[in-house]
Formats: structure tokens, sequence, C-alpha cells
């Protein structure tokens, strides 16, 4: 039962949280994404399984609610969530330098998976690369060392502080 | 073997799971089924989503207007100090005005028909009682001798006030005519019937010693006579009240409002006390 209200609670949460950044926090059409922070956040806090979960699940939901392609937000959250996961124990994730670096680089990674599937789908590019890229990635990195210390706060007031894969 | 693999690797297991169901979705996004699972998610999150929307523009509304009444409130405070200003600067004109016009008028008069005559202003008033005695600002100084008439302006009319009593360097007293002790001889305007305007310490004066055949009646015009050099002849003391007959038979007695503002006049004219002060009778 915990469980269960954890996971609504997290995915209503988050859901309103890239809401209000979206409706907030817009520089040249990019906003923050929160969901994507989160994600990566929990994959070195709490392992693949973990995030990989969340991530797919608010892909999905972001996919139901956006207007691109059905199943490429669950497809790339759940990705991240899984590799991000897999360099948990490799990285000193606790230093605020190292979680930036860690956000850049989700995020250029998310574009590019992104954009690749947008080509092999035959769905048009909406936006020029590189210079939202950069401004997704500046959002992102300023946003990236308050998504780990909310994360783990999160987590920790539910209880859910062990290991999962 | 594959199974043992994924047993193992939990994630990867889940993972795959999840990439081979975006995949389906991906593929398959035009199928009937895909359509309408996105469709029932929608109608699941679309109230999430709607609400919020109307909660970021109902916020969003609301910053509007507590910004503005923050700024309207500033405004109001601006305008509360201006406007305190500006009613202060109104009254001060106004009365600016008054006393413009209740000088222009004396200065007028003066002009006229009394062009040695000493204006004063009202500084002082006898606190026992408000119409026995005012206190001028001009005394010996000035020009000002005792038993000299003064007069003030009402309107564009003349008005008897009273008589200089006292003199000193650079003030006077002036004994007011509905003071008690107070006596000047008139005349009844265009009649002719001649009496002794006095004093009874009140707002009016009585017109005393009219012959008992007089036909004075209210609403006639009382002058000064000129008996005794003291005040000019001709200068307008007031209306008559009523008209009655003395308790003993022998005279008519008629009561008199004065035409001079006694309680709030602020400026008069002193006259030369000489045998010329002669004022031209104009009704």
């Amino acid at each position: 039962m915990k469980r269960v209200l954890y996971f609504g609670a997290t995915l209503l949460v988050g859901l309103m949280l890239q809401l209000v950044c979206v409706h907030y926090i817009s520089f040249f059409g990019a906003s923050p994404q929160i969901l994507l922070l989160i994600v990566v956040a929990m994959g070195f806090l709490r392992g693949s399984l973990f995030s990989e979960i969340h991530g797919f699940v608010w892909g999905f939901m972001a996919d139901a609610v956006g207007a691109g392609l059905f199943g490429m937000q669950s497809l790339l959250l759940a990705v991240i969530g899984y590799v991000a996961g897999l360099f948990r124990r490799r990285m000193a994730s606790e230093r605020p330098a190292t979680q930036i670096v860690i956000v850049l680089v989700a995020t250029a990674a998310y574009w590019s998976l992104g954009h690749a599937v947008q080509i092999a789908f035959e769905e048009p590019i909406r936006r020029p690369l590189w210079p939202f890229l950069l401004v997704q990635m500046l959002l992102n990195g300023c946003l990236a060392t308050a998504a780990f210390w909310s994360v783990e706060r999160w987590i920790r007031l539910w209880g859910f502080d062990q290991d999962h894969g | 073997m594959i199974g043992e693999f994924l047993h193992r690797n939990k994630a990867l297991a889940v993972l795959l799971g999840f990439v081979l169901i975006s995949l389906l979705c991906l593929t398959m996004r035009v199928d009937p089924y895909v359509t309408g699972i996105k469709t029932s998610l929608w109608f699941l999150l679309s109230p999430e989503v709607v609400h919020s929307g109307e909660f970021f523009n109902r916020l969003d509304a609301l910053k509007g207007r507590v910004f503005r009444l923050i700024y309207v409130e500033g405004e109001n405070h601006v305008l509360r100090e201006q406007n305190s200003r500006l009613a202060v600067g109104v009254l001060e004109r106004e009365a600016l005005e008054a006393e413009n016009s209740r000088l222009r008028a004396l200065l007028n008069l003066k002009t006229k028909h009394f062009a040695d005559a000493i204006a004063a202003e009202v500084i002082a008033r006898d606190p026992r009682d408000w119409f026995h005695a005012v206190v001028l600002n001009k005394g010996e100084k000035h020009g000002v001798t005792e038993s000299a008439a003064v007069v003030a302006v009402e309107g564009e009319r003349l008005a008897l006030v009273g008589q200089i009593i006292e003199v000193h360097p650079t003030t006077s007293k002036v004994l007011l005519l509905t003071d008690a002790i107070s006596a000047v001889s008139a005349s009844v305007m265009e009649r002719g019937d001649m009496g002794l305007v006095e004093g009874r310490n009140r707002r009016w004066v009585f017109m005393n010693y009219l012959s008992p055949t007089s036909e004075a009646s209210p609403g006639e015009e009382i002058l000064t006579l000129g008996l005794g050099g003291v005040f000019p002849p001709g200068i307008p003391i007031g209306r008559i009240e009523s008209v009655s007959q003395t308790n003993d038979g022998y005279f008519r007695q008629a009561k008199v409002f004065p035409y001079a503002p006694l309680d709030s006049m602020l400026e008069v004219l002193v006259l030369k006390r000489t045998e010329e002060v002669r004022l031209k009778v104009v009704p």
C-alpha cells in the first residue's frame, strides 16, 4: 500500500513540477526537463530498476499529454534511467560538479537519442538542434544539484532507501 | 540460460520489456489499440493537466492583481499626499481670495470717499463679550486719533462700526456701536426722522427717541446724522427690524440690525476726525 501511494504521489508530483517549469521557466522555447533530471538522479541514487520504472511511466504520461510520437518519451526516459543506474557506483555523484556533468551528458544523450528516434520514424525535426540544445543543457545544469538533493530527500521521506539493481 | 541471465539482471529484463512496449507504440502509433491507450491515458491525466493550467492562469491573474494592488496602493498614497497638499492650497487660496476681495472693497471705498482714512486690521476682540470692543493694528504713529469714526465694508456697502476710545502708539481700541455706552445720532433714510442709536450689548441696536408720529417702518435704512462731529453724516448703520412704542408712550423705538459684520470683520477704515469729512450719501 505504501509503495502504491509512493508511486502515485511521485508520478503526480513529478508531472506537476514539469508543468510548472514549462509554464513559468522558459527561455527561447526551452524549459528545464524536470522528469529527466529526476530519472537521472534516481538512477545514480537508487539504481537502474528504480529509475527505469519511473522513467517509463513518466515517459508514457508525457507522451499521452504531449503531441509528439507516442512511445518516444517512455523509451528515452527508460533507457536513460537504466544507463544512469549502471554508473551508480562508478562516479562520485554526491559532488555538485559531478552532478552537473552527469546532467549535461544525460541531456545531450536524451536529445541525440530523441532525434535518432524521430529520424527513424520519419518524424520532422521540430527545432534547430544546437541553439536549443545549449539552452536546454544550461537550464538542466542549473537545476542539477537541486534535483539530486530533492530526490534523495523524497526517497528517504518514503523510506525507499534500499538498492534496486 | 537466457532466463537465468535475465533473472540475475532484473533491471535489464525490465528495460527490454519497456523498450519493446515503446517500440510497439512507436511502430503502431496509428493502430486503434495504441490510439485507444493514448486516449485513455489522456482522459486519466487531463484533469490534472487542465486544472493545473487553470490554476496557473488564476495564479498569474492573482499575481497580476497583487502587483496592481501594490502599485495602486503606492499611487494611492502619493495621490493622498498630493490631495492633502492641494486641499491646503485650495483653502489658502480661498482665504487669500476673500481677503483680496475685502481689501479691494476697502481700497475702493477709501479711494472714493475717504482718501485720508487709515486702513487697519482687527487683531483682537474683547474676550468678555464678542460685540463690545475690538483692537486694531494701527495707533498714534499711524495717525489714529481718539473719538475717530470707524467704518467697514459689507459687500459693496459702507457700514458704521464704532468709535476709537483708546489710542496707543501702534494699536487702538474701537468701541463698537452695539456696546451699551455707544450712542450715535441717526436718521431714517429718505424720511428724515431723527433719533439716537444706542447699543444694548447684543447683536442689534435700538434707535430711540423717535417722534411718536414717526412712520418709520421695518426695512427702512438708518444713517448717521453727523451731529457732534464724530461720525460723518450719511454713513449707513443698519436696517429697521421692528418699530414699537416705548412704555411711557412718549416716543417710538426701532430695533435695528447693524450692517457691519461686527463678529467677523477683519479690516476697517479709521476716518480722520475733521470737519471736512462729508460722505456722499449713496443709497
